[in-house]
């Protein structure tokens, strides 16, 4: 009996250790799907909102309101949109126009331009301080020594490389970006001409890097004067706007360089200035990278996946939000023709 | 954050199991004792296995069966209601045992049904880094990456975890929506169909009629349906998906017919009055809309609620 029962064990034991199943061949339950409660209305909602969402998607653009994008200032932060242009694009959300200021400018120029998904995830293995910059030990230390910043003209070639010679005319999503005037503090919104110039103002750090000289502006980072562009992407027609956020917590962070201070200051101020734009958006979505330090590239790609998480929680009250903004102009479509 | 947490996880393990198994040896018959236990847990009799193996009970187990019997106490909480408690035996065990399959996965669970899934995935690719072909933790993996909205890491997924758990209905129909949501359409009826072949399941047959229909096969859609309703003919969404998609197709007296049907064993279903409020707004019944779009809107705090508030609005 004690023989058979050990055998048994080892048996068991054996099978654990073989098994593809731990913990019995049984697999966990279902996810998703589940026969609906017949007192709640969760299932009910979601029925509705499919029905209504693959309406709404079907809809021209002109029948529907006009869905703009935008993707704020925040570095390596701001490679979070990434993640959030590609939910969205998997759930064939329309976007009809886009604007961005700095990183958001710069992914926002790419997405516009029709780069397809997976080379824009692939942007961190390309885009690097040495790829957008002069940057060398020697210019590094001319920096610091002779007060001489780093020149971003590379950063025009990196843009080219990437997407051609476009003007903003010819982008497939129409595109804005934003920069500003170190001479006279002004908001520069660029929404037409060549792409490479003024992504590369729009993205254009002060202190680290030298003022852009274009169109007789001397530009800076647009982060600076508009870190959520909103009103730029209500210039380009969208009455509908669903941003994406990615602020610094810079309430956790000591700052111990000059690079990190200068950041901090733009997380501040960006802040600041977008507290009044967020409440323009209709839709937020604020991935959860304000941890995340603005040049630390070894976190790109987390940087991304939570730009995707924080967008897939948000994706049901984005449509949500759309489909109630579209239901006046559908039910005009329903009603019987006189 | 792991890290962190473990000395302290492993310190309130402590007081509860007693104290880190440090005796090795123990007879045949410690042996047979870890099978009575096991009897327990199949019986369910979770209570029975705690007590089996509460306080310093488990150091006289034999080394070999220790993991087990960590693992036993930990889903006996966890199925007992007592998740923290689960918590922290998972953890102990874990830190000892740091390549035992089960106690990995068992743990990757509980943070995962916990809605930690940025906890529970490392745990699922550590078992993965030791066993490649785990399905649990394939699986596993595949619902946080749909969660979090990676389709194509899913699909990967699932497609692993089918390779060995294929005669499971459930997985097949999780992959076909996957598949339905990545717009593969033709793939996520074949993942339907497999589901049906093993079991001939609502749910199933719900997804092969959306797929259906998202490929134009309108009348094949809708006799999937049925039959989906006539297997569970107490389910509400069935009938309301049928009565939605007679609604878009322009066969207004049916969508009515089967609204009316549901609102007769659910009167206060606010997607059924939805719906007829909709049938008389294409008709062009104005006061029957408003009226039909209130008893909708009556249901605070749900999207029905919104969209018919939405729509009496814009009414004139």
């Amino acid at each position: 009996m004690r023989t058979a029962s050990l055998l048994r064990l080892a048996a068991a034991t054996l099978a654990c250790a073989l098994s593809c199943a731990p913990s019995g061949a049984a697999p966990p339950g279902e996810s998703g799907g589940t026969p609906p409660s017949s007192r709640s209305w969760a299932r009910s909602d979601e029925l509705l909102r499919s029905h209504l969402w693959e309406q709404v998607r079907a809809l021209p653009r002109g029948e529907r309101p006009t869905v703009g994008v935008v993707l704020s200032a925040g570095a390596v932060r701001g490679l979070a949109h990434v993640g959030v242009l590609q939910v969205l694009q998997d759930a064939g959300f329309p976007i009809d126009a886009v604007a961005g200021t700095s990183m958001g400018a710069v992914i926002g120029a790419l997405y516009s331009a029709g780069l397809d998904m997976e080379r824009l995830r692939s942007l961190p293995e390309r885009l690097t301080f040495r790829a957008g910059s002069d940057y060398t030990t020697f210019r590094l230390i001319r920096l610091f020594l002779a007060d001489s910043p780093l020149s971003t003209e590379k950063f025009e070639g990196f843009i080219t490389q990437e997407i051609g010679e476009k003007r903003f005319e010819e982008l497939r999503t129409p595109f804005a970006c934003v920069s500003m005037d170190l001479r006279t503090g002004e908001k520069i919104i660029f929404r037409e001409g060549p792409v490479a110039p003024a992504v590369r103002a729009s993205s254009n750090l002060p202190g680290l890097f030298k003022p852009v000289l274009y169109r007789h502006r001397y530009l800076v980072d647009g982060g600076v004067v508009d870190y959520i562009p909103i009103d730029a992407v209500q210039l380009l027609g969208a009455d509908w706007v669903l941003a994406s956020v990615t602020e610094g917590d810079f309430s956790r962070s000591m700052p111990t360089n000059m690079a990190s201070t200068l950041s901090q200051i733009f997380d501040i101020r960006g802040a600041l200035l977008s507290r009044q734009q967020r409440r323009q958006a209709q839709v937020l979505i604020e991935p959860d990278v304000g941890q995340v330090d603005f040049r630390d590239v070894t976190r790109a790609y987390e940087v991304i996946e939570k730009g995707m998480q924080a967008t897939t929680e948000r994706l049901p009250a984005a449509e949500e939000s759309l489909i109630l903004a579209t239901l006046p102009g559908l039910m005009k479509r329903w009603s019987p023709k006189p | 954050m792991r890290a962190a947490s473990l000395p302290l996880a492993c310190a309130l393990a402590i007081s509860w199991t007693g104290c880190i198994p440090r005796q090795a040896g123990g007879g045949p018959q410690r042996a047979g004792r870890l099978e009575a236990v096991e009897a327990l847990f199949e019986a369910q009799d979770h209570a029975g296995v705690i007590q089996a193996l509460s306080g310093e009970r488990i150091r006289e187990f034999p080394r070999k069966a220790r993991p087990r019997a960590y693992d036993l106490l930990g889903l006996s909480l966890q199925r007992n209601g007592d998740a923290s408690r689960a918590l922290q035996v998972f953890q102990l065990a874990e830190g000892v045992y740091p390549k035992d399959l089960n106690i990995l996965t068992d743990l990757a669970s509980l943070l995962q049904a916990s809605g930690l899934d940025d906890r529970a995935r490392p745990y699922y690719e550590r078992v993965l880094r030791i066993h490649p072909n785990n399905a649990r933790s394939h699986l596993g993996l595949a619902k946080i990456h749909r969660n979090q909205g990676y389709l194509a890491l899913a699909e990967e997924h699932y497609e692993r975890c089918l390779r060995e758990w294929h005669m499971h209905a459930f997985i097949w129909r999780e992959y076909g929506r996957v598949l339905a949501d990545e717009r593969k359409l033709g793939r996520a009826a074949e993942a339907a169909r497999k589901a049906l072949a093993i079991e001939r399941a609502p749910d199933s047959l719900l997804l092969l009629a959306s797929v259906d229909r998202a490929q134009g096969r309108r009348d094949e859609s809708y006799s999937s349906l049925a039959e989906a309703a006539a297997l569970e003919p107490r389910r509400t969404d069935l009938p309301l998906q049928r009565a939605l998609w007679l609604l878009e197709d322009g066969r207004l007296d049916e969508a009515k017919s089967v609204a009316s049907a549901v609102l007769k064993t659910a009167p206060a279903e606010p997607l059924a009055h939805w719906v007829r409020g909709s049938v008389a707004l294409r008709r062009g019944f104005k006061m029957e809309a408003k009226m039909e779009l209130a008893a909708a809107a009556a249901q605070e705090g749900t999207f029905i609620s919104r969209a018919a508030k939405t729509m009496l609005e814009a009414l004139p």
